[in-house]
């Protein structure tokens, strides 16, 4: 009896929830190396009489975009944007997470760091820089050198930028901050066995960035959200909620009326 | 409605945004001024349908999950220590330095405090200071009868007295360094002051390794670029805006559950 009401709810629950992405990606429309989030629904079929089914609509996952965005120049030394497939690795002290932006700078020890301050990994262990060098160069496949002299004739290589690539990018866990984290690994024990399964594991853990990953220096990655599809996303969301709504009070309608005809005829 | 407060932080970090730009503007020609940029991050996901998961006894599991972000936060605004442009000036107590340093100066409850502008004075005692009057780091006193000073690009300091022939030597520009310039902290007046972040400073003359050269005559300009910031300010008003819609829209969506049975 109340079926349709309930379809129609479903239908709404997840129209909410996709304006709730809609407003995440409007809001991250700023955020250097943020991805286009998007909702992605799929029916979900019961049986309602024999040859009947009915379906209800159901939210599964969330997709990430992982286009790149825009590169912007920001005159940083430090500011590093990965062209194609890739990320940077950090060493947080839950483990080490993935990220694309590339906002990094020295701290007070010499270190290449995050703005939160954790480390950046190049073959697994964090970047020091000796104060009394030079200015610092970032090569297009990542490698990381100083100058010794000021004529720029002594070049030391101080190392190479771990970037990471994965089998399955929308496997990872955002976590905030603008990293993520290859979820299940050490960070789920339990599900060890079903996270090599589940996430691409880092293909290579030292991986250099092939023909088609570049480092860009000086430049950071803008995030890839167009606010000009979102906007549209979100007409349409407020538009269906509102049919949905006006479908749900005409079903409300149709049943105070059959009540009513059915006890005034009784 | 989570999108209500989700496009409340993305205003707010837009608004942010736009007090940055608004203060990169007002020191577009502000000596030794160093653009500012906010940076922001995403916030918190929360978790719908967790990735990983099982999704049925024979253990097929889900290959992602419904991660619902919460909006955008500011994490911070930095620096960029990119070079000014070297502006001309017929005064020849104007020094600019080329490459990374700072100049040191005393300030007057003893601390020090570091500074790109170098639009240097003389005060009643003869000694350089800072417009401000704060003397400058090694001290440097011009005898009353110089004619001439002349800074060359080592630092060194020399005048020119009535009655010699050779120029005297009065004394060293001295450079500080930091290993993280971005963690230093301003405090106004074209001076900055050292933190925990930036590091102990690391002195040295102008010219020796990692530190720029002087040029005296010179005033470095404030690196500020008029056209990315004006476009920066397009972009950061259209993204508030937007933000705006966003809460209008969610506004509609619950005024069309409160309006319900109408």
């Amino acid at each position: 009896m109340e079926t349709p009401t309930y379809i129609a709810l479903s239908r709404q629950m997840v129209l909410q929830r996709q304006m709730d992405v809609v407003a995440n990606n409007l809001a991250n429309a700023n955020t250097p190396g943020f991805k286009t989030e998007e909702l992605v629904s799929s029916e979900y079929k019961i049986k309602a009489g024999r040859p009947l089914k009915l379906s209800y609509v159901q939210d599964f996952a969330t997709a990430r975009d992982f286009r790149d965005g825009p590169l912007k120049p920001t005159g940083n030394d430090l500011d590093l944007a990965i062209q194609g497939d890739g990320f940077f690795v950090v060493q947080t002290p839950q483990g080490n997470r993935y990220t694309r932006m590339g906002r990094f700078q020295l701290d007070a020890d010499g270190q290449i760091v995050t703005s939160q301050g954790y480390p950046v990994l190049a073959g697994g262990a964090p970047i020091v820089i000796n104060p009394d060098d030079g200015p610092i160069n970032v090569a297009e496949d990542g490698s990381i050198s100083t100058d010794r002299a000021r004529d720029g004739t002594q070049q030391q290589v101080v190392g190479r930028l771990d970037i990471v690539s994965f089998a399955d990018r929308n496997a990872m866990v955002p976590e905030g901050e603008n990293l993520f984290s290859a979820a299940n690994q050490a960070a789920r024990p339990v599900n060890t066995d079903l996270g090599t399964a589940n996430v691409g594991l880092p293909v290579d853990g030292t991986a250099t960035p092939g023909s088609s990953t570049k480092i860009m220096r000086g430049m950071l990655e803008d995030s890839n959200v167009t606010t000009i599809t979102e906007m549209t996303n979100m007409i349409q969301v407020t538009r269906n909620y509102q049919s949905t709504q006006n479908f749900l009070d005409t079903e409300h309608q149709r049943l105070m009326k059959a009540i009513d005809q059915i006890s005034t005829s009784s | 409605m989570r999108s209500l407060t989700t496009a409340a932080t993305g205003m707010l970090a837009q608004q942010l945004n736009v007090e940055v730009i608004s203060n990169n503007i007002a020191n577009a020609s502000t000596t030794g001024f160093k653009r500012q940029r906010a940076e922001f991050a995403d916030l918190l996901y929360q978790d719908q349908r967790r990735v990983g998961t099982q999704s049925s006894d024979s253990g097929t599991i889900v290959p992602a999950g419904i991660q619902i972000g919460i909006g955008v936060k500011p994490v911070s605004v930095y620096r960029i220590n990119e070079q000014g442009n070297l502006q001309p000036t017929d005064d020849p107590l104007s020094i600019a330095i080329k490459g990374r340093g700072y100049l040191q100066v005393t300030m007057p409850d003893g601390t020090t405090a570091y500074t790109r502008d170098g639009q240097l004075k003389v005060d009643d005692t003869g000694q350089l200071t800072t417009a401000d009057g704060f003397p400058i780091v090694p001290g440097i006193t011009i005898p009353a009868d110089a004619t001439g000073i002349s800074f060359n690009a080592d630092g060194q300091v020399e005048v020119t007295i009535p009655g010699q022939v050779n120029a005297q030597l009065l004394g060293q520009v001295q450079l500080a360094n930091f290993i993280n310039p971005a963690g230093l902290d301003a405090v106004g007046d074209n001076l900055l002051v050292e933190t925990q972040a930036s590091g102990a400073p690391i002195t040295g003359n102008p010219g020796d390794v990692g530190f720029g050269n002087i040029q005296q005559n010179f005033l470095e300009t404030s690196n500020v670029n008029m056209v990315s910031e004006m476009t920066d300010l397009i972009t950061a008003q259209r993204n508030y805006e937007m933000n705006s819609k966003v809460v209008q829209a969610s506004d509609d969506m619950m005024s069309t559950v409160v309006n319900m049975r109408s």
